[in-house]
């Protein structure tokens, strides 16, 4: 079975049945909303949810990185949950993440939740121009063609006349709004005005278990 | 009226009115209105003064609130009010403690005793709150969650240490449930600031009286009964049509239920689902000739127009009310004189409780008509009022402690000022539900409470306790809020709309949602419809295009037969020589199933396979009721799919489970194992959203997540975290963790039943007997029947096209001759 591709801006993206988007042509990973320490954001306020997701998170980028070997990595806004997540980072999941930032051409980009916070000697962009195509956390009415993260898509999907909820990739041909990776993230329908009034016109990738949907 | 009774009955019979009752007011108030004692209230007086708990077991309308009350308004009166707090009085219910306040009131401001009293609920206003902490009254009325709150509050020691009695009133209501596990550890909280604190206990007749009297009181504890003055009269309901083989609707019996309610002055008409409630309120405005006064009561309906049903039962202008579970805890019943049971009772002691209510006239016995829907429910009527004659009642099922609740008892009493985990460990042990409590869990508890508990990785940094010497305190004071927010045991979201894409269907009971894994097909509003699965307490469906539906039908809110009944049916059954109450056709019917195959009966699990309609047959005669029945049949249909037998579905009854494939059955038997708990349950468990519902609701009571609050709304899509999503996580990394394992203990009880699964598979190993047949059995017949029911989509069921199928059915089985 062929890989699913995203035609988008004359280059061509393959979604990940993890969340993330490749582009093979610029050897590029981009993942969005990894939202670390959520768990630990709740714990500072005393709900004490299990501690595993940023660990369960950065092995599936680490897996992700290993298979695909790429050289850039675009994290596309909401590494962390919150401003002080690199700090709260457990040592092991903490080294897994500093190898994996330092071994590739990284481009953080800024997201509302960890806004203006990375790790020491990292260069925080508000958004990102590469090859005409613009990178940034939420989708604006900018005209340019724009990858973006931020809405946490997910659609109804329909699969051997089952229909679950899973998380997609929502794309017209000048935006693509990018899944969540993290473990504990929720999600937004796709239908829902906050998404449908950036992308009137629908495409989507959807992830399934085993396969990535196209429609 | 507290007394109101006594106009009635009961002379004085013979236990002495001590001396200090005697010279209270009480008693010239009492004799001013030509009312005496009764017995129970002054025994249980005696136990009091000999510094004994009780424990009192007596219908309504016996004067059980005033025996509660006794021993506190002769203590007050004889030694003074000090100006602490004297009494508690706790009440499942808010508008009971309204109700009690007005009660007990009443002589206390016509006599001008110098007693204080009030209430204290969730709606009692923060400036009497306060003024309540500084000046408390000497008795307080309240819930078990208000009593929670009080026991955090950092003075709470000096404020109940002078505490003398606690009266905690409709035991039986609440008696092993997770609200009672809280009530229960703050009784001992209690004790332990006021060790001269005295229990009594107010309970509707339960059948284990000693585990009741065990639950409350400590070591000399008393069980003072009240007598019951008459046995109540309990029939089936004679009917011309004759019994139908399945089915719920009590359709036929619509005339005579409609000629007996005209009868009587009030009458309440119980049903067990609220469809049923539906259907015969309607049934009977149509026929409503004599123009009665009919309402109806269901939880499902707006809490106001409950509440005005109530209040008209009250003052009675109603002639009758058709109502669900839902007025079990209902007020006044006064002036009821008929209770109308349609379906069978489920249980004796649910059903003595609902005649108990009624009728407070003590000479005279409480009349009550059973109305069975079908066959099966005929015997159980029977077997129910057999048992109330004997005076054999169920017990209650006893339940370890919830995990979850604990957790949240001990956050509550770190709020309180803190604790050392060996005195509390104690403390906790001497709390009925939690003695066989072991260290360990308790250890993990207070982990998970100081910190997450987490194995792996620790949140020690952020820690709501720090421990210092052994000692626990709240790390910062203001952590407190969270736990005053989060109190109480009930998580709320027990109904779910059914979602057809964006459309709602209506609202389906989430018990039946929560045994069914995504591809289940079940029937709802006329439709087969394919479960999806539940998303923000949306069950999402789509249509299905099969004809008949995997799982049995939505039916909602039905109580499981109780395992007491469940063995008298059995044993009723398998022995010919008691069908002489039986009328001609039930006996028939089972007169033809002893020479077509054989009869059920309290040792031998009966399976019968048989092929029908192109597709093979099992029916199992369990009797193990209807919740442990359909984990059954996921269990086997889980077991035949692996086996490759292409099951298609099943159905169940309290009675039977059947299921059916497109393969022959070849040693059934096998399939009863009890291996099928060990090794399918467990996965079956992992998959099935009834165990994320049971984490959910521990986590929210362990305080894990916050409980959502009535009017507060989502502010952003990622404030809440998805219970599921933690599920996950947590069953991957430590599947372990004391929540789990409180989740785990849940299912054992309630809807899952895997307990009584376990017990019954246990108890046939050895007895179980295949017959494999050529053609359906006469006892199979309403089992089957169901099927057709349940599945036959409700836009064309036609009446017609249903007996027609009923007919062949029926002449299949040979079986035409009994009617």
């Amino acid at each position: 079975m062929s890989t699913p591709s995203i035609e988008f801006a004359g280059h061509k993206f393959q979604p990940q049945l993890c969340g993330a988007l490749y582009w093979q042509s610029e050897n590029t990973l981009i993942v969005s909303d990894l939202h670390f320490e959520k768990a630990s954001h709740f714990a500072r306020h005393g709900n004490f949810i299990p501690p595993y997701d940023s660990f369960e998170t950065v092995n599936k980028l680490k897996k992700t990185c290993d298979r695909l070997t790429p050289k850039r990595l675009i994290l596309l806004g909401d590494v962390f949950h919150d401003q002080y997540g690199y700090q709260r980072m457990a040592e092991q999941a903490r080294s897994i993440f500093d190898t994996i930032i330092s071994g590739h051409e990284l481009i953080w980009i800024d997201g509302n939740h960890d806004r203006g916070h990375a790790p020491e000697n990292v260069v925080v962009h508000e958004k990102v121009d590469i090859a005409g195509i613009v990178f940034t956390h939420i989708a604006t009415d900018n005209p340019m063609c724009e990858i973006s993260g931020h809405y946490h898509p997910c659609h109804i999907m329909v699969h051997k006349g089952h229909k679950m909820r899973r998380p997609c990739f929502i794309f017209n041909e000048k935006k693509i709004i990018m899944p969540a990776f993290g473990t504990l993230t929720g999600h937004l329908e796709c239908g829902s005005p906050a998404i449908r009034s950036i992308i009137p016109d629908p495409h989507f990738a959807v992830l399934g278990t085993n396969r990535i949907l196209m429609k | 009226m507290v007394q109101e009774s006594h106009l009635q009955s009961n002379r004085f019979k013979g236990v002495a009115v001590p001396q200090i009752l005697h010279d209270h007011p009480l008693t010239q108030w009492m004799h001013n209105r030509g009312w005496h004692w009764f017995d129970h209230q002054i025994r249980g007086l005696n136990a009091a003064r000999k510094g004994h708990d009780f424990i009192l077991f007596a219908p309504t309308g016996a004067g059980k609130t005033m025996a509660g009350f006794l021993p506190s308004l002769v203590d007050l009166h004889e030694n003074g009010s000090n100006g602490k707090l004297h009494t508690l009085y706790i009440s499942p219910l808010k508008a009971l403690a309204v109700d009690v306040h007005r009660n007990i009131g009443r002589p206390l401001e016509e006599i001008g005793l110098d007693i204080t009293y009030e209430t204290r609920t969730g709606d009692t206003p923060q400036s009497k709150r306060a003024r309540q902490k500084t000046r408390p009254p000497d008795i307080l009325m309240t819930t078990p969650e208000s009593l929670a709150l009080m026991t955090s509050y950092e003075d709470a020691e000096t404020y109940f240490k002078d505490l003398k009695y606690i009266i905690i009133d409709e035991i039986h209501a609440f008696l092993h449930s997770k609200r009672a596990d809280l009530l229960s550890l703050n009784l001992e909280r209690l004790s332990t600031f006021a060790p001269n604190l005295q229990r009594i206990g107010l309970s509707a007749t339960l059948d284990d009286r000693e585990t009741a009297c065990d639950w409350l009181c400590r070591k000399k504890g008393e069980i003072v009964t009240a007598p019951a003055v008459t046995t109540p009269q309990v029939e089936v309901l004679q009917t011309q049509d004759h019994m139908p083989w399945s089915g719920h609707s009590a359709r036929y019996a619509i005339p005579e239920i409609y000629k007996a309610v005209s009868q009587a002055k009030i009458a309440v008409v119980f049903v067990n689902t609220r469809s049923q409630a539906e259907y015969l309120f309607q049934s009977l405005w149509t026929i409503n000739d004599d123009n009665l006064k009919i309402g109806i009561h269901h939880g499902s309906l707006e809490r106001e127009l409950r509440r005005k049903v109530e209040t008209s039962m009250a003052e009675g202008a109603i002639n009758c009310v058709v109502a669900t579970a839902s007025l079990d805890l209902g007020l006044d019943w006064a002036d009821v004189d008929l209770v109308v049971q349609v379906g069978a009772p489920k249980g004796v002691s649910r059903l003595l409780q609902r005649i108990g209510r009624s009728n407070h006239r003590l000479n005279e016995p409480s009349r009550a008509i059973l109305v069975p829907t079908n066959r099966f429910e005929y015997i159980e009527c029977l077997a129910a009022i057999s048992e109330i004659k004997k005076g054999n009642l169920d017990g209650v099922e006893p339940k370890e402690g919830g995990l979850d609740v604990l957790a949240q008892h001990v956050f509550g009493v770190a709020c309180s000022g803190g604790f050392y985990a060996d005195a509390l460990y104690d403390e906790v042990q001497k709390a009925w539900p939690y003695k066989t409590l072991s260290r360990q869990d308790f250890n993990d508890v207070v982990s998970f409470v100081m910190d997450g508990g987490y194995a792996l990785q620790s949140y020690d940094r952020f820690a709501r306790l720090s421990e210092d010497n052994g000692r626990f305190t709240l790390r910062d004071k203001k952590i407190a809020r969270q736990y005053r927010m989060n109190i109480g045991t009930i998580v709320e979201a027990p109904i779910l709309k059914v979602m057809l894409r964006n459309k709602t269907l209506g609202s389906i009971e989430e018990s039946f949602v929560n045994n069914m894994t995504a591809g289940d097909t079940f029937l709802f509003g006329g439709e087969v419809l394919e479960f999806q699965g539940v998303h923000n307490s949306f069950v999402k469906v789509t249509r299905s295009k099969d004809k008949q539906a995997q799982v049995p039908n939505y039916a909602g809110g039905r109580m499981s037969l109780s395992t007491h009944l469940s063995d008298v049916v059995r044993q009723m059954i398998g022995h010919p020589e008691q069908w002489a109450l039986f009328p001609d056709q039930i006996r028939e019917w089972l007169e033809l199933q002893h020479e077509k195959s054989q009869l059920p009966d309290e040792k031998n699990l009966v399976i019968e396979t048989f092929p029908f309609e192109k597709r093979y047959y099992m029916v199992a005669y369990t009797f193990a009721g209807r919740n442990a029945n359909e984990t059954l049949g996921f269990l086997i249909l889980r077991r035949l799919k692996r086996l490759k037998k292409r099951p298609m579905g099943f159905v169940m009854t309290d009675y039977a489970l059947a299921v059916w494939a497109l393969k022959p059955f070849d040693h059934p038997e096998n399939l009863f194992d009890p291996s099928i708990i060990f090794e399918d349950f467990e996965e079956w468990l992992q998959d099935t959203p009834l165990m994320k519902r049971l984490f959910r609701d521990a986590a929210v009571i362990s305080g894990m997540i916050e409980r959502r609050h009535p009017g507060t709304t989502k502010t952003g899509k990622q404030i809440l975290v998805s219970s599921d999503l933690i599920y996950d996580v947590l069953m991957k990394y430590e599947p372990d963790h004391v929540l789990l394992r409180a989740a785990y203990r849940d299912a054992r009880h309630g809807l899952i039943d895997a307990d009584r699964i376990k017990h019954f598979l246990t108890s046939v190993v050895g007895h179980i007997v295949h017959r494999p047949l050529q053609k359906i059995s006469p006892m199979a017949v309403p089992t089957i029947l169901q099927i057709s029911r349940e599945t036959l989509a409700r836009k064309d069921r036609d009446e017609y096209i249903f007996e027609d199928i009923e007919e062949q059915i029926l002449k299949e089985a040979s079986v035409d001759t009994v009617n």
